[in-house]
Formats: C-alpha cells, structure tokens, sequence
C-alpha cells in the first residue's frame, strides 16, 4: 500500500472543502470496507484519506411522519438491521441486511458507503430505489437532493461530484396499501455476494388493482435498473399468476447482465425472470394485507 | 490387547490459549536483526526469462538483499534443484517460469513496504511462451512440454521408486494396477456403463498462510521456523540443497492454523533460508492470501470410468483413467496419484480391474498433497456411478453397496487381505440415520424437492513410515513428551497425552507435549495421512511402556521386591505391602530431588511385512456419508437439509475431538461440493481472494450434522485407534450429487455443484421430455 495523508474532519463543510482541495486525488473513507480492499489491492491509490466518521451529523436514524425515515450515511449495516424504529416503520430494511455480507462486513460498512461506491454486486441500492428513495449530498458550495435512482452512471461510477458527500437517505412515507418484497439471490454460499437481487413494490389503488409498481433489478448490469416495461405490464391490473410470470420474462429482457463467477448471462436473466415473479406476488399479498 | 474401557470426553490442551488469542502463531513471531521478505512472481504462465536485472531494486532505502537466479546457479554451496519426488522446482526460476506466480526473484529489507518497493524495481525480460493449462490438453501428442527434462534425486521416497516421469510428455507418473482380466469381465457382464467426471483445482484455505522465518549462522548452521506439516521432511530438503548434514539444520514449528495437506514438504522454506543467507541475517517470509493460491493447490481431475455389472449389480470390471492436474511441479503429485489410483474403483470386490493413474504437468500452480489425498477425486467418479448403475438396473442404492462392498478379510485390488473393515456398518449406520426407508416419501413443496444420496470409501494410509517418541519421566512424577507430530488443529497434543495418561494412570495436567523441534523431537515422517495418532501415538505409547517397565526395574531393585509381584494402577505402584507414587521412586532411586527417565518407543511400518505379506496401507480408512437435499427447480438452488457421516475410527480416544474431526471434513467436503473453485484465465487466477473464492459459511450448514464413530478395534493402534482426520470429507460430494439425482432425476458430474449446473441439466432434461 503506498502512503497517503490521513484526514478526520469533523463537520460535513470541513470534509468537503478538503475534497475540493484534493482535486480528485482524496477520498471518502466511511466503512473502510471497500476502500481497504482497493487500496491493499493497489487499485486505488489516493494521496489524501479523509475518514467522515467523526462527523456526528452524518450518523442516526430518523423518522418523521411527513418526510419518511431519514438514515444517516454512516449508519452500519448492523445499526440499520437492528433499529428499532426501522423494525417499526420499514421491516423490510431489517430483513435485506441480515442478508448483506457478514457480520463483519455490517459492522464496518456504511448505507453511505454502500450506496456512493457504485458497486454492482450489492443489495441496498435496488430495495431504496423500489421505495423511492431520495440521497441529500452535500458539496463545498451547498447541498441537493436527487432521486437515488439518478445517482447511477456506470460499474463504480456515479454523479457525485469530486468534493460531494452523501449525508443522508430519506425514505418517503410509503403509500396506503402498500407491499414490498427483496429477494437477494446468491448462486453458491449464503455469504457470497448476489448474483441476483430482485426488489418489487406495489402499491394498490383502486379494489385490488396495483396502481404504483417498483421492480428494481440488481446485479445485472453497471447500475441497478427499474425494469419499467415489467411494471407497465402490471400497472392498473389486480396481480395474477399470469401477470406475474409475463412481468418476469419482461424483466428478464430489460437488464444487462454479464457472464462471470456468480453465474452466466443466460442464467442470470433466467433467475431475474423467476425472482420477479415470486417478489410482485408477495409484494401484491404483502398490499393486499396491509 | 489391552480392553477397551470408555473414556471421558476431554478438552483439547491448547483450546484455552487459541480461544483468547494467546496461542502465538509463526506470524507472531520476531527473531533478532530480522528483516523480511517479498516474492517476486511471473505474471505469465509460461515464459522464458530473457532478462533479469535487479541492481535498481538495491538502491531502494531499507533493501538489505535480492535474490536471483544468478545467486542460486553460481554458488557452490547450493543445489538449486528440490522436490520432494522429483528435482523439478528451483528456488527461484532459473530458466523459465512454467506459472503465475511462479517465484522470480526475492527482496530482504528492513521493512516490508520497503521490500515491496524493490521488487518493482527487478527488471526482467520475458518471452512468453504457449501455456498448457488442462491435463486432457498437456497429454496430447505434440503438447508444449511444462519441463523438457526432470533431475531425478538419487534417495527418493522407497513408495515412488518404480515411477518416473515419460520423456518427451507432460506426464510426470503414470501408476498402473491391473486386478483380473478387464477385457473378459466387460465380456462377462450384462451391462456397461461409462461415464466422465471432473473436479476443478481448490485450495486449502488454511486460516494462516505459509510464514516463515530463516536465519543462517557463519558456520552454516541453519535454524527455520517454519507454518510446516512434515518438519522432519523439510530439513533432509534443505540439508540437501545447501549441502549440509542434517544436523546443521533446525526447524522449528509453532501451533499451525490449519494444514489439511497444504504445508506438507518445502514450500517457502528453501527460498527464505537462500535469502537470509545471502542478506546474513534473519528473515521472515509471510505469505499473503493471495500468494498461497500460487503456492499450493488441490489437483483438478479428469476421471474416466467404465463399469461391466450384472443384471443382478454384481461388479465384474471396472476400468478407471485417473487424469490429476499437478501443475508445474511434480510435488507429491506422483504420490497422489498412486494413492487415488489404488482406491479408483471404490471399496468393492471386483474381480477384474485396471487403473491408470496419472499426475500431468500443466502450466498452473502446483498441485500437492490435499485432506483426502486423491481419493476425494476417484471417490466422486465411482460413487456417483455407483448411483449410476444402481438408477439404471433399478436397484437400490444402498443395496447395490452392500452387496458389492469390501468387508474383513476381503481381497484388495493389490491381492492383499483386508483386514479391520468396518465399512458395512458405516454404510448402514449413515443410511438408517439419514432415514433411507422413507426416502421417496416427502411430497414437492411449491418448487422445492427433496432427495437423499448416500456414498462410501476406502483409502490407504502412507506406508512404509517412521514414527518415535521419547517420553521423559520428572523427577517430581510429571512427564513430558516429544514428539513430531504437528498440532495443527486437529487435536494432537491432546491425543498424545491421553495416550500417555491411559498408559501411565496419571492425570492430564501432569503431562506436557513440546512443540515440535526437529533438534529436540525424534524423527516423524509427516503430519499427513490421517497417521499420526496410529503410528505417533502408538510409538508415544511405546515410549510410555518402556518407561514404565524401567520403573517395574528401579521399583525391583529399589525395594526388593520381585518384578512379577509390581503392578501399576491409578498412577502409582502396587507392592504386596505397599502403594508408593512415581514421585517417590524417583526420589529413592537418584536420592535426591532430581533425575530422569527416558522411554523411547519406535514405529516403522513396511509394505511388506517380515512374513512376506504384502501391506499397501498399515491401516485404511472406511466411512461413508449420506445427505438429504432441497432442490428449488426453477432456479437450481440447492439446500442441504441434513448430513450424516461415519468413519472407522478403530477406537474413539478422545470421542470429541473424533466428532469434531468428522464434522469439519464433512464441512470441508461440502465446500469441496458446492462452491468451491480456482478459477482460470488462460492459465491466469481469477478468484485468487476469499471475496471470489467462495467457502462454505455457518449460514450453509445445514440443520445437524450427525457424526457417528464406528468402533472396531485396530490391533496395531494405539488402544486400537485409527487415523480419522480425512475419511469424513470424502463421500460428501458424491452423497450430494446422490441427493440430487434422487430429488429432481438430473446427474452432475462436475464439481462443484453450483446452482446453475442444476439448473442446467433440469433444462436439459426438460427438453428431452
Ligand atoms: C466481503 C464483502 C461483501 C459484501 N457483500 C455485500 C452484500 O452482500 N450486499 C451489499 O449490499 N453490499 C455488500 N458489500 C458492500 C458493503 O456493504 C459496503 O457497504 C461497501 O463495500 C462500502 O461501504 P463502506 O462504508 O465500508 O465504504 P468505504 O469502503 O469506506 O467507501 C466505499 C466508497 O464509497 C465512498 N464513500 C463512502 N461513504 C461516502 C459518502 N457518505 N459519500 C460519498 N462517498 C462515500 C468512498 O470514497 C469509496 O469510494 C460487501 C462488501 C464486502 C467487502
């Protein structure tokens, strides 16, 4: 590993000037559990580590009946599966994370982490872009607000600008009648990373028609894509067995994933089929419930 | 023999000083005016070296030394060619580098950063050349030869004499057994089946990489630490490449962090102790995770099989082609080879029989010695075309093995008798405990099936081999042992002194086991095999014997009392007219508090014995394995629910340790199963990391894991134990791929079972409907 300076700001304004004044040469360094492995590997070599984790604004979760559940960027893994307000007002958070990695891994990485990297083999982005979620990002020059599904560009690149910081991830109240469902699909052990993950949302309008659909893949090209034709197919329609399985095989042809360790396109696409048929159908039952 | 009385489970010794973290491993460890060192490795898997300068790497800050290919040729005072079969590795690459990874040149400094920086500064010139890197691609006429010609040593091992590598080709051996006439027993059966299975190349994955430290004093005498399974291995390797008498050569082992196979015979011994010698002072070499993927590796293997049955699933022929990938270097490749060839075609009376087993070079990192020994690799050929067979003629699968399957005094392929096979009771012990009878009766769940698979095997320990021990005899009635054998994990130490204390009557805490030192310890061949607390422990206890008819003499004389009327119980000596402690016959006999008395006890097994019996194995090893799957069928997801597992353990010393033994083999196993995999790139790593390499995790288990110790006594072990540590691991795949072809009627034959291969021939089978 070659030698860097090594930073530890302490408010949000700090950290971001120092960016600006590292010109592309500083980092972020939440977690640590990505950038560890870069920077032992040789792949990332940047001269300035700025460590954001003693910035206190950036950490605890939140939630406010308008606004929804705002998580911190450098809420753990661990914290977010184990709070007892995201048990309360959004389970599903706490079921996909104890899915994410390993215990290691959730202690260490950051939701912030998770979601800035751009990974692709990963599980959060998809299930926050289901829900709508929005990313405040604050810069040396003031702060912005986007869609988290907008962040996405490319493998491990994203819009953030060189001196821009994720502070927070709000999740806006879901709608009446609503059912989510993630499911994370790993090719070999428990523990690997996904090969697939599916998450679809459904929100009921009218008798039992869906009126809003989410179905978010990941893992099957450079950025998590919402299969937008898969939800057309169901949008306005009470779900059925049919509809379900035509909105797989829609989704299937509306990703990109490529042939490697976790599995081959052709199988890949095959999965995204039936994982989107078994998530719309218990997102549906999941609506219908509630 | 002695009876067999039942004895308590105990706690392992070292489990207090490993579960805080104070046990000191070798990367713990510092010696004085210690640098470190760095390897510098071929990115190619096949290259000439045109070119090699490293005079820049001298001028980095903190550099102390580097080491080439021109430090190791031109000094007289090294042989740069080694290998435990052959002499076909070097140093560091001499002529050409034949895999990624293959060691270059080496760096001493003060720092390890520093050492990483020289080594950017080698300069070296390759010339890329054409790579083999599959056995069935390195075996063709006319393939690229790995090595163009192998230095044969003049003492090799007396088990490999008659195999040398076939001129001309990449075939480094080629074992061959013929039982019978295979010809007329095709000609004989009803039916014949033939079928191909492979195996990928895996990697130990012991928790602690490779480490060692070396350090060479003037008069040549060379002291190593060493992460090494076979200590006493290493030193006659390293007494011959720097030409001195064993006795100029120390190594010494702390607590390993796992072996299974991986830290058998050199691996960085050699280049660490050519280093500190040419940087004269000590240094540490530790291996990054990544670099023992290019150390080490298990075979990959082709197996070809071809079976004559009769109607009724009597086995008449089985011919097997046993291809194992040992890559660049020979290793213990031709061991391996030998030993999956003696048990290809399974543990079963087949009157006709021909092996060929082969080890072939490839231009992939070296394959050696890995937990089960080639014969996890011809166990998943015959026991999944024993399922094969059994599918076929309608039988069941456990009968087609019962009936067919070894048992005492049956002849072995070799015309040998076999003798202590309790394999038919593994076999029905797993089968009733998986509950074989309602197998079939589960009802499909949505898109979940369930199925249940059942395998078995025999394998042969190493043999001829040399154990001893030494046990001494405190003066205040302790006793301490010596012996070679390495803990490792697998629960040595504590087996040894169990030994000593069933032999002496004297509680554990009175008992110490050194660490191993070859300076200190008497010879032990190796800590592999799954032989050490057979031979080990019966030379310990030999040792503990001997010690104590020396006490019945001292006690004779001593008290003047006749030998026959000394009997020893619970730790102390019986007279006619008295009850006196070690203690205190030490204490008589030197007069003083002091004094000590040695027992030694000594082991050799032979292939053939003083009668002219032949003995391929001084004992074998018989389990079996049975699992219960869930297939999910549209996406070929595959749970194990359940998995039982047997073993002929002789006798359960520790009935603990024994359990945990066969519970981490059966883990092993199923990572060995279901995941796991070097992948390669033209002969490059892919996955060379434990992110893209993946093991089987706690969240895999699945719900029991049901170990069951079948005990029927060895005559020659010690309290009539037998070697456990590898029998466990190796029905798992085929038990698996058994289940699976119970549960959704589709039959893998290549490892590892990732989900996909399911889903795959569940596609495929669908299209065929
Ligand atoms: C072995 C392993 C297994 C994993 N498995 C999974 C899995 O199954 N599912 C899953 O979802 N994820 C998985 N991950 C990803 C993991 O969850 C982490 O979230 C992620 O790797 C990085 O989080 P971190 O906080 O450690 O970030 P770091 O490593 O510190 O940083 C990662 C990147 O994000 C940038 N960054 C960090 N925080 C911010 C911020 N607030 N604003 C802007 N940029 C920022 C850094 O500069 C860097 O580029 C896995 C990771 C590992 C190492």
């Amino acid at each position: 590993m070659k030698t860097f300076d090594y930073l530890e700001p302490t408010t949000v304004g700090e950290a971001c000037a120092l960016l600006k004044q590292g010109r592309g040469e500083a980092r972020v360094f939440a977690g640590g559990a990505l950038m560890t492995i870069l920077m032992k590997e040789g792949l990332l070599q940047p001269k300035t580590l700025i460590n954001i984790k003693r910035i206190s604004a950036l950490k605890g979760i939140d939630f406010h009946p308008a606004q929804g559940l705002a998580i911190g960027a450098l809420v753990t893994h661990h914290e977010l599966e184990t709070s007892k307000t995201v048990k309360e007002k959004l389970p599903i958070l706490c079921a996909v994370e104890k899915e994410v990695a390993n215990i290691r891994v959730r202690s260490m990485a950051t939701i912030g982490g998770n979601l800035a990297s751009g990974e692709p083999l990963t599980d959060l982005p998809q299930v926050f872009i289901a829900l709508d979620a929005r990313i405040r990002i604050a810069s040396s020059s003031g702060e912005r607000v986007m869609a988290l599904e907008d962040l996405y560009i490319d493998y491990y690149q994203t819009s953030l600008a060189e001196d821009e910081i994720i502070t927070q991830v709000i999740v806006p109240p879901a709608p009446e009648r609503s059912g989510i469902e993630y499911i994370r699909f790993s090719s070999s052990s428990v523990v690997d990373k996904p090969c697939v993950g599916v998450a679809a949302r459904i929100s009921l309008g009218v008798e039992k028609a869906c009126q809003t659909v989410r179905i978010v893949l990941g893992c099957v090209g450079p950025t998590p894509v919402r299969a937008k034709k898969a939800e057309a197919v169901v949008v306005g329609k009470p779900l059925d067995a049919r509809l379900a399985e035509e909105a797989g095989s829609v989704a299937s042809g509306e990703c990109s994933p490529v042939s490697d360790l976790r599995g081959s396109e052709q199988y890949k696409r095959a999965i995204v089929g039936v994982l989107v048929r078994r998530a719309l159908a218990r997102a549906y039952e999941d609506a219908s419930q509630s | 023999m002695e009876p067999i009385d039942v004895v308590e489970p105990v706690r392992r010794l070292d489990y207090e000083a490993k579960v805080t973290g104070r046990a000191s491993y070798l990367a713990d460890l510092r010696v004085p005016g210690m640098c470190h060192g760095k390897i510098l490795r071929s990115p190619y898997p096949h290259a000439r070296i045109r070119k090699l300068d490293a005079s820049k790497a001298l001028s980095v800050p903190g550099v102390v030394a580097v080491l080439t290919r021109d430090d190791i040729v031109q000094d007289q005072g090294i042989d740069p060619y080694y290998g435990p079969v052959f002499k076909d590795q070097t140093i560091v690459a001499v002529e050409k580098v034949r895999h990624v990874g293959d060691p270059v040149a080496a760096v001493a400094a003060l720092t390890p950063p520093a050492a990483e920086a020289a080594l950017d500064r080698i300069e070296v010139e390759y010339e890329e050349l054409p790579a083999v890197t599959h056995v069935s691609e390195a075996i063709r006429q006319g393939a690229r030869l790995v090595h163009e010609s192998v230095r044969i040593p003049e003492h090799g091992f007396a088990d490999l004499a008659e195999l040398k590598p076939v001129e001309g080709t990449n075939i480094c051996t080629h074992f061959k057994l013929v039982k019978g006439d295979i010809e007329r027993g095709f000609a004989e059966s009803d039916h014949i089946f033939e079928d191909t299975f492979t195996l990928p190349t895996t990697q130990h994955c012991a928790l602690e990489p490779h480490a060692c430290i070396a350090s060479v004093e003037r008069d040549r005498r060379i002291t190593v630490w060493s992460t090494t399974q076979n200590p006493f291995v290493v030193r006659t390797q390293l007494a011959n490449i720097f030409k001195v008498p064993v006795s100029k050569v120390r190594i010494i082992v702390p607590y390993l962090g796992g072996g299974y196979g991986g830290k058998v015979y050199p691996k960085i011994e050699p280049l660490t102790v050519a280093l500190a010698r040419k940087a004269r002072r000590p240094v540490k070499i530790a291996l990054s995770r990544e670099e023992v993927f290019y150390t080490i590796t298990k075979h990959a293997a082709v197996i070809k099989m071809k079976t004559g049955v009769k109607k009724d699933g009597t086995l008449v022929a089985r011919q097997c082609e046993v291809l194992l990938d040992t890559g660049a270097y020979a290793e213990i490749g031709p061991r391996v080879a030998k030993k999956s060839g003696y048990t290809a075609a399974g543990p079963y009376k087949i009157p006709n029989v021909k092996i060929d087993s082969l080890s072939v070079y490839t231009n992939k990192p070296p394959a050696g010695a890995f937990r089960g020994f080639g014969v996890s690799q011809s166990a998943w050929a015959h026991e999944s075309q024993m399922d094969i067979i059994a599918a076929a003629l309608k039988m069941d699968p456990l009968e087609i093995r019962l009936k067919n399957s070894y048992e005492e005094g049956s002849e072995f392929v070799t015309g040998e008798t076999l003798t202590s096979i309790g394999l038919k009771d593994c076999v029905e012990k797993v089968a009733s405990a998986i509950g074989w009878k309602e197998k079939g009766e589960h009802r499909p769940d949505g898109p979940l099936r369930r199925g249940k698979g059942i395998a078995c095997l025999i394998k042969a320990t190493i043999t001829p081999s040399i154990s001893s021990a030494v046990v001494k005899l405190n003066e205040d009635g302790s006793v301490t042992i010596y012996a070679g054998t390495v803990e490792m994990g697998q629960g040595s130490e504590t087996v040894m002194a169990q030994i000593v204390a069933r032999e002496m009557g004297i509680p554990l805490k009175d008992i110490e086991v050194l660490g191993v030192d070859t300076d200190v310890v008497p010879y032990d061949l190796t800590t592999s095999s799954s032989r050490s607390t057979f031979h080990v422990g019966r030379a310990v206890q030999f040792a503990a014997q001997d010690l104590m008819q020396q006490l019945k003499r001292v006690v004779a004389q001593e008290y003047a009392v006749p030998e026959d009327q000394i009997r020893f119980s619970g730790g102390k000596v019986q007279l006619p007219e008295a009850v006196i402690d070690y203690r205190e016959i030490m204490f008589k006999h030197f007069g003083m508090q002091g004094g000590t008395l040695v027992g030694q006890g000594q082991v050799k097994t032979k292939v053939v014995d003083d009668r002219g019996v032949k003995t391929t194995s001084s004992f074998w090893f018989l389990g079996a394995g049975a699992a219960e799957v869930e297939v999910d069928i549209e996406t070929g997801k595959l749970k194990l629910l359940k998995y039982v597992t047997a073993v002929d353990v002789g006798n359960a010393i520790n009935p603990l340790g024994c359990r945990q033994q066969l519970e981490g083999a059966a883990i092993t196993g199923m990572g060995q199963a279901l995941f796991e995999e070097v992948v390669f790139d033209n002969g490059q790593l892919v996955n060379p990391n434990f992110v893209d390499y993946v093991l089987p995790s706690l969240g895999d288990m699945p719900v029991s894991i049901e170990p069951i110790l079948i005990e029927i006594p060895h005559l020659e072990g010690p309290f009539g134990a037998k070697g456990i540590g590898e029998t466990a691991l190796i029905p798992v795949a085929p038990a698996i791929a058994n289940a699976i072809f119970d549960a959704v009627g589709v039959r893998i034959k290549e490892l590892p079972i990732k989900a996909e291969k399911i889903y795959l021939a569940l596609e495929q089978a669908k299209k065929k409907l």
